[in-house]
Formats: structure tokens, sequence, C-alpha cells
């Protein structure tokens, strides 16, 4: 490990100390446990959630829904991106409804959506209408920039619709599926859990610290966010490293060829 | 190939800017012939009509029967996909082509040996210098089984050194398997080394000012051979009357 790494981490583990530190010092100011308990308090909090019996149940019932709400945001917004990137008929078609899902407030939908389906279903619901624009957006422009020099080339070469796409629009897109996805993916664990948390399903997160907060253990309700934090997070660096894994995969094998031209090379 | 009175006009901001005005010209199958003009005189969009990427006004290209079929273009950019292998961009061009893979890859090493870049055929494109990447091009050029081949200005943003050595790379592939090739230049030592015919074209609108031959074979030409720089200053000549 390189002394830039050493330092960065330092500096990591040194802003978590003074956030820590922070916090207890105003919760023994505030000194009221209801309105915010201290570091100890929630760890101990935590330590209680982790060992009930229903707690995988309840993760399990929120990163279900977060994770479905992913995949059809991902495949709707790629496919109709697409669509909208080629045909401006089907931009203008779709554009309504874009407008009015950037504009809505996230609170009007979950309501909204309470009202039309089960409490199960509104946090999915809610999370598409959230996080398709943003997947969609992404993708439309993508397809725009695709290099138009390139689309010629493809032509000239005689490419078929199938290879064009293959090689030519897909990787093309990758960059851009992957910014929309990776914004999306943060945005549906925050309204999916914002829905549990009104609509209070019988597991998830949200409905967890619903009711923590209905019974004033703030402490719980701490404890609910952390997991919720780590879930968010968890995800984007399982996301990075997918992300990494075909760059590493490269480096592994020109290592091996370079090392094959050397022994080649010595006559070994 | 017969390239019969082709003319092209563009707009822009609603005003017509005649580019191509009546050329004509014949160029022999398995030849190279060289369009030579001013920078931006139509010698691009001359290309574009014969690629099929533009439609011209008035006039026709009639190929002659072992032409017809596919095009091989060098564009003057190398436009290789730049998240495939410099091997995959050469293959790829001739998925549609050959059915199997051995074949496609016995014909993109083949290709890449010739250019001297086998031992780089796993890296992309962004690993190789812009005078490997131009290679990369020429060698999926003469890959792709086209009997027409299309050049334009592909060396133009390199140094002179790496322009000749990318000009006598193309060339001994050419020598081996003659094409008809229609290059465009404004370089007069690329027009005559490479050139059986050189085609003069005007500044805008273009038509052609003057059709001339070059004698001998392509690689045994030398810069200061007397005859080609008694031709170089023809066509210097030519140039300078077509500007007064």
């Amino acid at each position: 490990m390189n002394h830039s790494t050493w330092t960065t981490k330092l500096v990591l583990l040194i802003a978590i100390l003074v956030f820590l530190f922070g916090w207890h010092i105003v919760a023994l100011l505030v000194h009221a446990q209801v309105i915010l308990p201290g570091p100890a308090k929630t760890l101990m909090a935590l330590w209680e959630i982790l060992g009930s019996s229903p707690f995988a149940l309840n993760i399990w019932a929120t990163v279900l829904r977060a994770l479905e709400s992913f995949v059809i945001i991902l495949v709707t917004g790629t496919l109709l991106g697409i669509a909208a990137g080629y045909s401006r008929h089907v931009h203008q078609f779709l554009k309504p409804l874009l407008a009015v899902c950037k504009a809505t407030p996230v609170m009007a939908v979950i309501l909204l959506a309470f009202i039309w389906f089960t409490s199960a279903t509104v946090p999915l619901f809610s999370a598409f209408l959230m996080g398709f624009p943003v997947m969609f957006i992404q993708v439309v422009n993508g397809v725009r920039s695709i290099s138009s020099k390139l689309e010629e080339m493809t032509k000239i070469y005689g490419l078929t619709k199938k290879d064009r796409l293959l090689h030519l629009t897909i990787p093309s897109l990758a960059p851009h599926i992957i910014t929309g996805a990776k914004s999306s993916l943060s945005m549906v664990w925050k309204v999916v859990i914002a829905a549990e948390v009104l609509t209070v399903p019988r597991y998830g997160v949200g409905s967890r610290m619903q009711l923590s907060q209905v019974n004033l253990e703030t402490d719980r309700v701490l404890a609910w966010t952390l997991i919720a934090v780590f879930l968010t997070v968890a995800t984007d660096i399982l996301f990075e490293a997918g992300l990494r894994l075909p760059k590493q995969i490269k480096r592994m094998s020109h290592k091996k060829l370079a090392s094959n031209m050397t022994m080649a090379g010595t006559g070994q | 190939m017969n390239i019969v009175g082709l003319s092209k006009t563009f707009y822009k901001d609603g005003q017509p800017i005649k580019v191509l005005d009546n050329i004509t010209c014949t160029v022999p199958p398995g030849s190279i012939t060289v369009f030579m003009g001013p920078s931006g005189c139509g010698k691009t969009t001359l290309l574009r009509i014969i690629a099929s990427l533009e439609s011209p006004d008035s006039g026709a290209i009639e190929l002659d029967d072992t032409e017809k079929g596919q095009i091989s273009f060098l564009f003057q950019e190398p436009r290789l996909l730049p998240w495939k292998s410099v091997y995959s961009n050469v293959e790829l061009v001739l998925r549609n082509m050959m059915s199997t893979p051995a074949e496609r890859h016995d014909r993109a090493m083949h290709m890449l040996e010739l250019v001297g870049l086998s031992s780089f055929a796993r890296f992309t494109p962004d690993e190789l210098s812009g005078g490997m990447r131009q290679r990369v091009a020429i060698a999926r050029a003469f890959a792709y089984p086209a009997r027409l081949m299309l050049l334009d200005e592909p060396f133009q943003s390199l140094d002179y050194s790496r322009r000749r050595g990318l000009l006598d790379s193309f060339l001994q592939l050419w020598q081996s398997d003659r094409r008809t090739v229609l290059f465009v230049t404004h370089e007069t030592t690329e027009a005559v080394l490479a050139a059986d015919q050189i085609v003069l074209l005007s500044d805008l609108p273009a038509h052609v000012t003057a059709q001339l031959s070059v004698e001998g074979k392509q690689l045994e030409r030398k810069l200061d051979d007397p005859e080609l720089l008694t031709l170089q200053a023809s066509m210097y000549r030519t140039i300078d009357r077509s500007y007064t």
C-alpha cells in the first residue's frame, strides 16, 4: 500500500471519528434520548436489531423492492430511451409523462400510489416514477452522442443491424447507462424506504423506522437509518466493483500476453 | 469506373454552394487514381458520392463489373471502435463475409502482420499511437474484400516520415492485392508516389483541370527522380493557372 493510499484512509478515519465525537457532544448537550441518543446508545440499538428474529426478513423485503424497481427502471429506461433517442415522435410522446414525473413531489406520488395500490406495491411504483426519468434522459443523451463517423464506418463496412447494435450502439450507450443506473439506484433506495415509512407494509426497513418513531424509540430510528445507509453504500460498492471487473480482466490478460512474449523472446 | 458529369450543390442558410461542377473522368480498374485539389474543394464530397453516402444532383458513377459490391474506405481519421481490441476492429468487418471464426481470425491476423501490428492485436486503439491506429485502419480496409477502395486524406494528421511509412505500407499491400483505388490528397509528393493517374481539381466549384498519368511501379519510385520532379512542377503550374 503506498503513502497516498495510507493518507487517504487516515483522513477518512479522522473524518468518521470527528463526526462520531461531534454527535456524542451534541447528544450530551441535548441530554434527551428521545430527541438525540448518542452513538453508543444507537450502536446498542443496532446490535439488538441485528439479533432480532424478523431482521433478515425486513432487510430482504426492502432489498427485493429496491432491486425490482431498479431492474424495471433499467430495462424500461434503456429500451424507451433508445427508442426516443432514435425517434423524435417517441420522444415527444413521452415528454408529458417525463415532465409530470420530474415535477411531482415524491410524497405526492407515494400518497396517490397508496390510494391506488397495496402497501407492498407503493414503493415499487413510486421508485419507478422517480427513477425512470433519470435513466431515460441519460439513455436519450447517449443515443444522441453516438459518433456519426463510427456509424458511417459500420455502414460502409456492411455490418448487420445486429452487429451495429452489439458493437456500436450498446458500447456507446454503456457509460450513459452506467451513470443513469448509478443515479437511479441511489434514488430508488431513498424512495422505496420513504414509501415504506408512509405505507408501512408488513416487512421493510421503512416500516421499522416508522414503528420505532411512533414508539419514540429514536435510537432504533437512527439504527435503522444506519442500516439504510449501509445498504445504499454496499450496493454502490458492489456496483463499482462490477464496473472495474472488465478492466481488471483486461489488465491480467495484458500481463499474461506480455510475459508470454518475454518468454518467447528469451527462447524459454 | 467512369465518373460522368457529377455535380453537387449544398445549401447553407438558404444560400446555394456549388461544390462539384460536371466532374468527368475515367478510372482504370486495378489502378490508383489520385484526386488533388485545394482544401475544401469538394474532394471528400466526391468520395462520399462514390460511396453512396451522398447523392449527386446530376451525373452518374458507372462501375466496372469487378468493382461492384462492397467498398473499403480509409477515412481522414482511423474510425476504430475504441472499446474493441485492434484484432476485433479488423475481424468485425469480416463477420458478414466469412462465416467461420477461424477464417476471420486468419485473415485479420494476416493483415495485422502485414502492417506490423500482430503483436498489438489485443491492445485497444487508445493504447496505440496515431500512426499505429491508422495502420489498423489500413489493415481493416484491405481485410475487407472490396474491389473498390476510397482513401480520403488518411495520412494528413501525421508528420512526413510517418506519412511516408504508412504510404509505403499501403502500397506494399496494394501491390499484392491490386484494387481500384481513389485517393484524395493535397500532397503532391503522395500523389506522384502513389498514382497511376492524377486528376487535378480546381477550387470551388470543383471541375477537372488536368489529368496526368504517372509511369513506373509505385514501390520503385524515388522523389528525386527527374521525371517525378518534372511532373510535380507541371502539377504546380496547373494549380497556379487555375488560381489566376
